[in-house]
């Protein structure tokens, strides 16, 4: 009869620690880094939070709690889109005219104002007010998207309310970084906003990803068919040009 | 109290619109600095448009104007606007602030729905 072979050795913890079944709105398991900066410290909380929502955006947003801080998850999506509209600010005086011209004919878009008739001065304004805007819009935004998580029934369960819909709405701002993209940024942007959107109403409001689909696309559809249409526009005229 | 720091954002959110508006008018001039693409390329309005030209007119104080030409985006901008200097308000009177609902009955839905439709119609038929 052998010797009875020593116990297996403990696996390393992992990095990750996963969320507790249920996800959003328990008071357990872990939170989000820039939800402990106390600990971290501002700028590693910071920095960590955004590794997460970009490299695990599911597990980010499950640590999402109700907690009624609305202060400090703005805050978050303030910094990292003031960051990507600093560059999309400095990409458009820089080629904004390049722009137009590769576009040539549509010169009405010239009045979107996305795209050339801009300098330093209109640049450095929009800077500064930029933070005004972006509240105004993060709470038009988190408004009309839990308008229609309602009409289609997706947070009638939901842990964590129209809290969870605000913080969905500005944790998703890191999708602004990819404004660090000269021209094409705005495009990557949007998209991974959307993306990450349907990913963080799924995890905090507990609803299927067909529920959080329809919620983010209807004020798509309703709100932005010229918005869309402009973009393919813009993508077709490139298109056209190279 | 319950999402005292809601209140106190949407107000504060309101309370720029209202002080933006002036500067608004000012940079708007004799009209908007930008087209409805969607209306450019198919000669009909989208579900949206009057959005930008309500809250001009009612920044220009003018609700008659806002109303009859673009009744739903003006109701919404004065829902907006108005219920967030009153949630405001209320939160920095330490009030209770009313729950935001995560349901909505049928006929709720059927009513927003029917609602955003008639004022798409509304806007092709009168050429907003």
């Amino acid at each position: 009869m052998s010797e009875p072979m020593p116990p297996a050795p403990p696996p390393p913890p992992s990095p990750y620690t996963p969320p507790p079944p249920g996800g959003g709105g328990s008071s357990e398991g872990p939170r989000l880094p820039w939800e402990e900066r106390d600990q971290l410290g501002f700028l590693n909380a910071l920095i960590e939070t955004a590794k997460l929502l970009v490299t695990s955006p599911s597990d980010a947003f499950s640590r999402i709690r109700k907690d009624e801080d609305y202060i400090w998850p703005l805050a978050f999506g303030l910094a990292v889109s003031w960051v990507g509209n600093i560059f999309y600010q400095i990409w458009n005086l820089l080629f904004g005219a390049a722009m137009m011209s590769m576009m040539g004919g549509m010169a009405d878009l010239e009045q979107f104002g996305m795209m050339g008739g801009t300098n330093l001065v209109t640049t450095i304004i929009s800077i500064i007010v930029y933070p005004i805007f972006y509240a105004i819009g993060i709470f038009i935004s988190a408004g009309i998207y839990h308008l229609c998580l309602m009409l289609v029934g997706a947070v009638a369960e939901s842990p964590t309310g129209f809290e969870g819909t605000l913080k969905v709405s500005a944790y998703s701002s890191i999708a602004d970084l990819a404004n660090v993209v000269p021209i094409f940024g705005i495009f990557i942007a949007i998209i991974a906003k959307i993306v990450l959107t349907v990913i963080g109403f799924t995890q905090v409001h507990k609803t299927t990803t067909g529920k959080a689909v329809a919620a983010v696309l209807i004020p798509l559809a309703v709100c932005c068919i010229c918005l869309i249409i402009f973009f393919v526009s813009i993508a077709g005229m490139i298109g056209m040009s190279s | 109290m319950r999402d005292r720091q809601l209140g106190l954002l949407w107000g504060g959110v309101a309370l720029a619109l209202v002080l933006l508006s002036p500067l608004a008018l000012r940079f708007a001039g004799g009209g908007l600095p930008w087209k409805c693409h969607f209306k450019s390329l198919t000669g009909v309005p989208c579900p949206t448009c009057g959005t930008t030209r309500a809250a001009l007119s009612l920044a220009e104080l003018d609700p008659v104007h806002a109303l009859v030409h673009y009744p739903l985006p003006t109701v919404a901008w004065i829902l907006f606007v108005g219920g967030g200097l009153a949630a405001g308000f209320r939160a920095w009177r330490r009030l209770p602030l009313p729950e935001i609902p995560n349901r909505l009955p049928f006929w709720a839905k059927v009513a927003i729905v029917g609602v955003i439709l008639a004022n798409w119609a509304y806007s092709i038929a009168t050429g907003v």
